[in-house]
């Protein structure tokens, strides 16, 4: 028995330092944050950016300046409590791998994924943009890859502290807030109808139309009025407007004697008052005798002749019979 | 007498008045021209959507702008030789041109409003056809790459516009990124400025002003010159025309 007692003894002392060692995973009281950096991509369907943790590891023994690693744990949904639970045993780090992750009858919803060692992380913040996207790789499956987030899944996530060389874990923060990630609509759900039409659009259409209507209008009118009213061509014929010429037909009203000296040679065949008879006889008056009607004779009137001719003048014509 | 004076006025403005006519369809002629060669090249927007109405506003602008030239001008001819029937055909010829500009002007305003009223189209139409292998995919993503590396922006609204929606182009690229490279800094070689950055969409790093507010203004500007410039040519004509009718009773 005495031989025994001292390795008996140093062998259940150590088991129970591993055992208390094992269960002491510290609890740092920080919680992993979406980077606050002014980014569009902060949070898609699949990725999210986070902060480093910086500072949150700050009480970690002294072995962790070169031996100790982080990772990030996101988990969906239930993925929490599987993780709450599975996180004591030792082989957490292999137990839920990318791939079947979050696929399969009964998924365990949470991976492991490194972020890297801890020195790369010190508390004072260096200049540039420092982030971890968690979800970067896409659809990987190396062990521990960062494979991405289901799309449109509400993850929380978790820093954790891994001793390098015993892969055991160290410490852990709180679990980060709920981030609600993208679910990618279809575009073809987009709805490109016309919404409104413009107060432009509006004026314009109805002044032209109503101009046009009007131009149509009047143009119809007009080609009414002009075959009704169509002017002629010739002037109308307006009376008392011609100037006629004022004709002297003075041979009608005062018939006179007219001698053409041209011809006076000629006597025999013009008659001149020497020709002419210059009495007028009476004669009895015959009882079957018409009595006809007789002018005057033409003679020129002269001195002498005068006193006669006013007698004859004064009888009347058609009482005599004369005989020439 | 009075009614000759009257006559010579009302020649006189019709003279005037056609020969500025002919100005502003000479005008109106040019600025379509200016439309139809599209010198910003954003015609395969709408020739993918089928609706490239502006673009037909502004053939029958460039074809009414130089009728309104020749008519008018045969007009002031007709006027000064005071004959009632080439009054009467000038008078027949303007209708027929002022209906086709009429409807030159409206149907431009009203394509303008269905194309970029909103940015529903323009996204859809970028989700849809961006990285797409046919011949109309091509067409808009070459548009879209000149857009986004010239002005300098990403998405028709913003980058979210290609994380909140599938795509084309994330069915064919995958999640590495987000959005096209075309969204990133470059310098003046084209080199991107930072990948990194730019793949998680820091403000730095890319453009992160949406593409509508610019192609909103261009089709705007197209329709501008053609909707509301014919309509001030159509008004001007529209009085000219009716001094040319009450021309035409007093011949």
């Amino acid at each position: 028995m005495a031989p025994h007692t001292p390795h008996t003894v140093s062998c259940v002392i150590f088991i129970v330092s591993v055992c208390i060692a094992a269960s002491q995973i510290t609890e740092v009281n920080y919680s992993p944050e979406v980077s606050s950096y002014k980014m569009a991509g902060r949070v898609t369907a699949n990725t999210v950016v986070l902060q480093l943790p910086r500072c949150y590891f700050n009480s970690a023994p002294s072995l962790c300046n070169f031996l100790c690693d982080v990772y990030l744990v996101p988990a969906v949904d239930s993925g929490v409590n599987n993780f709450d639970a599975d996180k004591t045993k030792a082989s957490i780090l292999s137990l839920s791998p990318y791939p079947t992750a979050f696929t399969g009858s009964n998924p365990k919803n949470y991976y492991l994924t490194k972020v890297g060692p801890l020195s790369n992380y010190p508390c004072v913040v260096p200049p540039g943009v420092m982030f971890f996207r968690a979800g970067a790789d896409g659809n990987c499956s190396t062990p521990n890859c960062n494979g991405a987030l289901p799309t449109g899944s509400t993850v929380r996530f978790k820093y954790l502290l891994f001793n390098s060389a015993t892969q055991a874990l160290l410490m852990e923060t709180n679990w980060s807030g709920e981030v609600i990630l993208y679910s990618l609509s279809n575009p073809a759900t987009i709805d490109d109808s016309m919404k409104r039409r413009s107060g432009g659009m509006i004026v314009i259409t109805s002044i032209l139309s109503v101009f046009l209507a009007l131009l149509l209008l009047l143009l119809i009118g007009l080609s009414i009025y002009a075959c009704r009213y169509t002017p002629e061509k010739e002037p109308l014929p307006s009376l008392g407007s011609l100037r006629v010429k004022k004709y002297d037909t003075h041979n009608v009203k005062q018939p006179q004697l007219y001698v053409n000296q041209g011809y006076v040679d000629e006597t025999k065949r013009y008659a001149s008052s020497e020709v002419l008879p210059s009495q007028l006889k009476i004669s009895e008056d015959l009882g079957d005798s018409v009595k006809l009607k007789r002018y005057q004779n033409y003679d020129p009137p002269s001195s002498e002749d005068k006193n006669t001719e006013k007698q004859t003048e004064q009888q009347t014509p058609q009482d005599k019979v004369y005989k020439v | 007498m009075a009614g000759g004076k009257g006559i010579t006025l009302l020649m006189i403005l019709l003279i005037i008045g056609n020969v500025f006519t002919a100005i502003l369809g000479l005008a109106l002629f040019a600025v379509a021209v200016w439309v139809t060669v599209d010198s910003y090249g954003l015609y395969p927007l709408t020739a993918v959507t089928g609706k490239d109405d502006i673009f037909a506003a502004s053939w029958i602008a460039i074809f009414t702008g130089f009728a309104f030239f020749c008519v008018a001008l045969f007009g002031a001819f007709a006027a000064a030789r005071k004959s009632r029937r080439m009054m009467l055909v000038y008078l027949v010829s303007m209708l027929i041109v002022y209906i086709f500009e009429c409807a030159s002007a409206i149907t431009a305003a009203t394509n303008r409003d269905y194309l970029v009223g909103n940015s529903s189209l323009m996204k859809k139409q970028m989700l849809t056809y961006y990285a797409d292998g046919s011949d109309a995919g091509m067409q808009v993503t070459n548009t879209w790459n000149r857009l986004m590396l010239e002005v300098g922006c990403c998405g028709a609204d913003g980058p979210m516009d290609w994380v909140a929606y599938t795509s084309t182009f994330r069915q064919k690229y995958g999640n590495t990124y987000p959005w096209p490279l075309n969204c990133c800094n470059r310098l003046s070689t084209f080199d991107v400025v930072d990948p990194k950055n730019c793949k998680i969409g820091y403000a730095d790093s890319m453009f992160t002003q949406g593409c509508f507010s610019y192609i909103e203004s261009v089709f705007s500007r197209y329709t501008w010159a053609i909707s509301w410039y014919g309509f001030s040519v159509l008004m001007f004509v529209f009085f000219l025309m009716l001094l040319a009718m009450v021309y035409y009773t007093k011949l």
